[in-house]
């Protein structure tokens, strides 16, 4: 029970993330500035709710799977941004 | 009204709404980034209505592998084009979608209303589900065991279109000519995520027989690996060149096989015996895997706009020109 | 209408819009595109068929839509390197 209510809030909080942070993708005018929002937003986001599924499940071999799902996230999150941001740069800054 | 229905109107609304803006979108790119979130949607769909291997393929190979080909497709240079301005604005828009929300709404009553009334196609599944097959999931079961000869020949046709894409392709060579990419950034990127993503391609292959996976899926993950590798210049890793070709025709070759080997010793075209069945799935999944991921592969680099080297030319992806610092380097990989 | 149902409603709605802009659309890749939406939602309409029955969702429509998947990807492929022979061939006069 009480676990079921800590993964409803950590979702819930989750997806708030997640959405501030598209907000953040739609009403920023500058790309760095969208980049930064939107990584650092989702990927806190999606944490939360990895953390709040890990809740769920006693199965530990699941556990490590959605964290990995995580940090390929991360990993891929920080890759794309850093090479869309040295591209903006190097060739002018967008808008 | 239960929460789950509320969740299903709320992802069919959206499904609707990312397919009319996918296909009535101004400019080309919306349209094709778009469509990249239709198959997310698409994703949750599919693990709604209990279907986790079509969701895997979907995720992989319809919104995956599709997005790298249309994104790679895409180019800048009809950006001004007439490309970009639909004809006949914005009247002409609201009568295809009057027609064609008419016509749909008309045929999915028709759909409904023939379900409800049990006018659906015979219960096959429950032969398959009730089946003592090779393979314990249901899906391979039926794709590997019962309807062998169905995925023989789709994969076939994947075969087929990757050499026709190959012979058609512009400069008509036989290799793949990528221009390599070697920031540090990416090339640690690569070198952290391809034993993982290797990791990941096995999985698929094996899980296959127990549970949601099987080798479309794995091979869809594997020419991700790959393509990755040739953006960086390890053309040394993928095979290129002579093996192309025999790789892209090695799951058809060993299917057919399979196919001689199963007449031979058993009698029938792709009948499994219980006994090595599982060796055969096994083998032919393999061999699959490999042939789906170097026509993947294939199709993903002949579908990006033809670059000129930029010594000789001052045409580039971008429209960069060409006196820009020379942040990568420009290796001819033929 | 059960979540199923929808979904088949939805399949056949998806279809026949993704049909009517691959007639009308005058743009190449933009045709391909609508090709792909109409896929979707022929799988759709396949997969709310495996789900509405009784009992487990049926895996001969489940390998049906995974066939599906793989051949649209074959025929997206081979139609965007022609897309690009024919754009390219354009621009080279």
């Amino acid at each position: 029970m009480i676990l079921d209510v800590l993964t409803v809030l950590l979702v819930t909080a989750g997806c708030l993330f997640v959405t501030a942070g598209t907000v953040g993708l739609l009403r920023f005018g500058d790309l760095l500035q969208r980049l930064h929002a939107l990584t650092k937003a989702d990927n806190l986001g999606l944490g939360l709710i990895v953390l709040g599924l890990v809740l769920q499940t006693s199965n530990p071999a699941v556990a490590v799977k959605l964290v990995l799902l995580w940090v390929l996230a991360l990993l891929a999150a920080a890759t794309n941004s850093a090479l869309l941001a040295r591209d903006a740069e190097l060739t002018g800054e967008h808008r | 009204m239960s929460w789950e229905t509320v969740l299903d109107v709320l992802l069919a609304t959206s499904v609707l709404g990312v397919a009319v803006a996918t296909l009535f979108a101004p400019r080309r790119t919306s349209s094709v980034m778009l469509f990249l979130v239709l198959g997310l949607l698409l994703v949750l769909v599919w693990t709604r209505l209990g279907a986790p291997d079509v969701a895997l393929a979907e995720a992989a190979i319809a919104s995956g592998v599709t997005g790298a080909l249309l994104v790679s497709a895409l180019t800048r240079r009809s950006a001004a084009g007439s490309a970009e301005t639909p004809r006949g604005g914005w009247r002409s828009a609201a009568a295809e979608l009057a027609v064609a929300g008419t016509g749909g709404v008309l045929l999915g009553g028709v759909l409904v209303g023939a379900a409800r009334d049990g006018l659906r196609p015979d219960r096959l599944g429950d032969l398959a589900l009730d089946v003592d097959g090779v393979v314990d999931q249901p899906v391979t079961t039926v794709l590997l065991d019962l309807r062998a000869l169905d995925t023989l020949l789709e994969v076939a046709v994947l075969a087929a279109a990757v050499l026709a894409a190959l012979a058609v392709h512009r400069e008509g060579e036989s290799s793949i000519g990528i221009r390599s990419d070697t920031r540090p950034v990416l090339v640690s990127f690569v070198r952290l995520t391809t034993p993982v993503v290797l990791l990941l391609t096995g999985w698929f292959l094996v899980a296959g027989s127990s549970r949601p996976g099987g080798a479309f899926q794995a091979g869809a993950v594997l020419a991700g690996a790959a393509l990755l590798l040739l953006l960086t210049g390890r053309k040394d890793l993928v095979p290129t060149g002579r093996w192309l070709r025999p790789a892209v025709v090695l799951g058809l070759a060993v299917f057919l096989a399979a196919a001689v080997l199963t007449r031979l010793v058993e009698g029938g075209w792709l009948d499994l015996p219980a006994s090595w069945g599982v060796a055969v799935v096994l083998v032919v999944e393999t061999a699959l895997v490999v042939s789906i991921a170097a026509g993947l592969t294939v199709l993903v680099a002949l579908s990006r706009p033809r670059y000129v080297d930029a010594t000789t030319s001052t045409e580039t992806l971008g429209g960069a020109a060409p006196s820009d610092p020379p942040r990568r380097q420009t290796e001819e990989l033929t | 209408m059960t979540g199923p149902e929808l979904f088949l409603a939805l399949g056949a709605v998806v279809t026949l819009l993704g049909a009517v802009r691959l007639l009308t659309t005058p743009d190449s890749m933009r045709r391909v595109v609508a090709l792909n939406v109409t896929g979707a939602g022929t799988l759709l309409i396949l997969v709310s068929l495996s789900a509405t029955g009784p009992g487990e969702p049926d895996p001969v429509l489940q390998a049906l839509a995974l066939t599906g998947i793989v051949i649209t990807i074959s025929v997206t492929g081979l139609a965007l390197v022609l897309v690009r022979r024919i754009e390219d061939g354009d621009d080279d006069d």
